[in-house]
């Protein structure tokens, strides 16, 4: 058996925030190994995000533990948590990902300058990534640049500018359209394949669903099903 | 330095707001300064105007002078007390007078007068006397001749060339009176100096009043009046107390003082509205700022940044925000007080009428001193470090999850 990167125990994720308890996440049991392609899919409100969210480190399960390395990640403070995340996590969100004031460069190259990596280094890392999601010369554009798809593309750069031990995408397909989402999804494929690069991505897109080799449906917060199978390739 | 660059590149996503709010802190800064200014320029010139004309801003004499300040309190001049007053530090001048009260007279008009024997040369080194001469020829040390206040020749129908007579009290209860010519007529600063003020040379009016190598006081001019009190405390160590006096020009003339302290606080609650109005420019510009971008700093924290870097770019925004206002309100105040400087602002009416009738100039001129300037602009940037505490408070406080989702 594969070791895995991530180990999410009896996660359950109660808000208690309205007048009536919501539990969004219950009893959730969940190993993902390293190179894994895995989509969380399922209708609105079936928890994905959440689940997500808790994976990532994002938000606290109200109970169960995620172990991810080895480490127990619920245990951490909120600063240690965010030192974790910097190390290991990639993420990519829906929308409106990225810091507007910086560059495209500058945002990929933020991540490393946080976890304090020479300046050498750093522009070189961001030139191969710049060319890995195919935008080498928009790497001076500002978000607002960009169009949504390219936006997103220098957000899955940035995920990956750490070079973490996964990377987390919460609907990264959602406001795109086919041939972004198509291009978006082509990039991600052939980070994994060829760096062995692990990616969960929360969605309710079929373009996106098709193309993941694990399927983990949740219904009402929990599991309903955990298929693997044999992605649709993308006919370029 | 990405967080400055950062800092810089936000303030400007919302350029509008930004320059309004740098706009609300340019007008304070103006009118602060300006005030400020005004306020400085007033007082130093109110003060300036009086003390160098009577007191002098410390004062040596005889014990017992200033409660009668009979012409039977002057001191005889040696010439070791004189070096020691002259040395100490943080002194400039020392000018010696001869003080009395006469009247003045000429045909059947008289006048009360105050007269002042000096040295010419030192006086006028100290008060620039000679610059307000405005007829007739400066007195030189053994004139014996006398100069007087132009409102005092109004009243005598004196002019230049014509004599009046002194009657006084002279030393040891002797008769002094004598004839002098009028050799100058001064324009004086205060209306009510103009009024009564004869100078005479140190010699005559020795001359006149039986003296001997005796002066009434030594007035004395300071480097820094800021400094005056310490040097009034190392003045009274090294002179003979039991002999001499010292008094410093708050003492001399309290009412001086006291008018301009309640004078002044007047100004500075105006002041420190102008300072609240910016607090809450700032502040509100801040919680604007933070509300828009709760998502963005949700991101930032999700990838890695901690809490305390999004609040030092805040607080960095914040500072930039305040040094752009306090930068074009300073110079926009400075060709204006630079303006003042050149032409003071002419008081009129009733205004003009009180200051005449305190003895003060009634112009407003300005202080140029950088203390101006930089005072407000550190207060101007302190208020901003202390509106920046709440937000970056609430920042430090913000819940990732809510930020996200926001």
């Amino acid at each position: 058996m594969e070791k895995a990167v991530i180990d999410a125990h009896n996660i359950s994720k109660v808000y208690d925030e309205g007048p009536v308890p919501v539990n969004a996440v219950r009893d959730v049991h969940l190993h993902i190994n390293r190179g894994e392609f895995v989509a969380l899919v399922g209708p609105s409100g079936s928890g994905k995000t959440t689940l997500l969210n808790i994976i990532g480190g994002l938000d606290k399960p109200t109970t169960g533990q995620v172990i991810i390395n080895g480490v127990n990640i619920t245990g951490l403070s909120a600063n240690a948590l965010i030192d974790f995340r910097l190390k290991n996590i990639g993420f990519v969100f829906q929308s409106f990902n990225l810091i507007p004031v910086l560059t495209a460069k500058e945002n990929i190259e933020f991540i490393m300058l946080l976890q304090k990596i020479p300046k050498n280094q750093r522009q070189e890392r961001v030139q191969k990534l710049l060319e890995e999601v195919g935008m080498p010369d928009k790497g001076d554009a500002r978000p607002g640049e960009l169009s949504g798809g390219q936006q997103q593309r220098v957000a899955v750069a940035r995920a990956l500018a750490s070079k973490p031990q996964f990377v987390l995408a919460d609907e990264p397909t959602a406001n795109l359209d086919s041939t972004a989402a198509s291009n978006l999804l082509d990039i991600m494929e052939k980070l994994n394949r060829e760096e062995d690069m692990t990616f969960i991505f929360s969605t309710h897109d079929q373009r996106v669903i098709k193309r993941a080799r694990r399927v983990v449906t949740l219904v009402d917060g929990k599991i309903a099903s955990d298929t693997k199978q044999t992605p649709l390739v993308h006919d370029e | 330095m990405i967080y400055l660059r950062m800092a810089w590149r936000n303030i400007w996503r919302n350029a509008r707001r930004t320059w309004i709010t740098v706009a609300s802190i340019f007008f304070a800064v103006i009118l602060a300064t300006l005030m400020f200014s005004l306020l400085e320029g007033v007082y130093v010139n109110m003060i300036r105007n009086v003390v160098s004309f009577s007191t002098g801003y410390l004062q040596v004499h005889e014990k017992g002078y200033w409660e009668d300040k009979s012409i039977e309190h002057v001191f005889t001049a040696d010439s070791a007390s004189a070096r020691l007053i002259e040395n100490t530090d943080g002194i400039t001048a020392m000018v010696p007078r001869i003080e009395n009260f006469a009247l003045a007279s000429t045909g059947n008009q008289t006048s009360g007068a105050m007269v002042l024997g000096i040295d010419p040369e030192k006086e006028n080194t100290v008060t620039g006397l000679k610059s307000k001469l405005s007829e007739g020829n400066y007195l030189g040390n053994n004139s014996r001749g006398a100069m007087i206040g132009s409102g005092l020749a109004r009243k005598l129908r004196l002019s230049v060339g014509d004599t009046m007579i002194l009657l006084s009290q002279g030393y040891h209860a002797g008769s002094a009176n004598g004839l002098f010519r009028v050799d100058g007529i001064l324009k004086m600063n205060s209306p009510d100096l103009d009024k009564v003020m004869v100078y005479l040379s140190l010699p005559r009016a020795s001359e006149l009043f039986g003296l001997e190598n005796q002066y009434s006081s030594w007035a004395l001019m300071i480097r820094d009046d800021e400094n005056m009190e310490a040097v009034k405390l190392a003045l009274q160590q090294r002179i003979d107390s039991t002999r001499f006096e010292v008094m410093d020009w708050k003492g001399m003339m309290p009412e001086l003082d006291q008018m301009i302290e309640a004078d002044s606080t007047g100004h500075r609650i105006t002041i420190y509205i102008l300072y609240m109005v910016i607090s809450f420019g700032i502040f509100s510009t801040i919680l604007m700022m933070l509300a828009e971008r709760k998502h963005e700093f949700g991101i930032m924290l999700a990838i890695g940044m901690k809490k305390h870097q999004l609040a030092f770019i805040v607080f960095l925004e914040t500072v930039i925000i305040s040094f752009l206002g306090v930068l074009v309100g300073t110079a926009g105040a400075l060709p204006v007080i630079h303006y003042l400087s050149r032409n003071p602002i002419q008081l009129q009416g009733d205004l003009k009428v009180a200051y005449e009738s305190y003895g003060f100039e009634p112009i407003m001129p300005v202080s140029t001193a950088p203390e101006v300037f930089i005072t407000q602009s550190k207060v101007v940037l302190i208020i901003t470090m202390l509106v920046a505490i709440y937000p970056i408070i609430q920042l430090l406080r913000m819940r990732l999850m809510t930020a996200l989702r926001s």
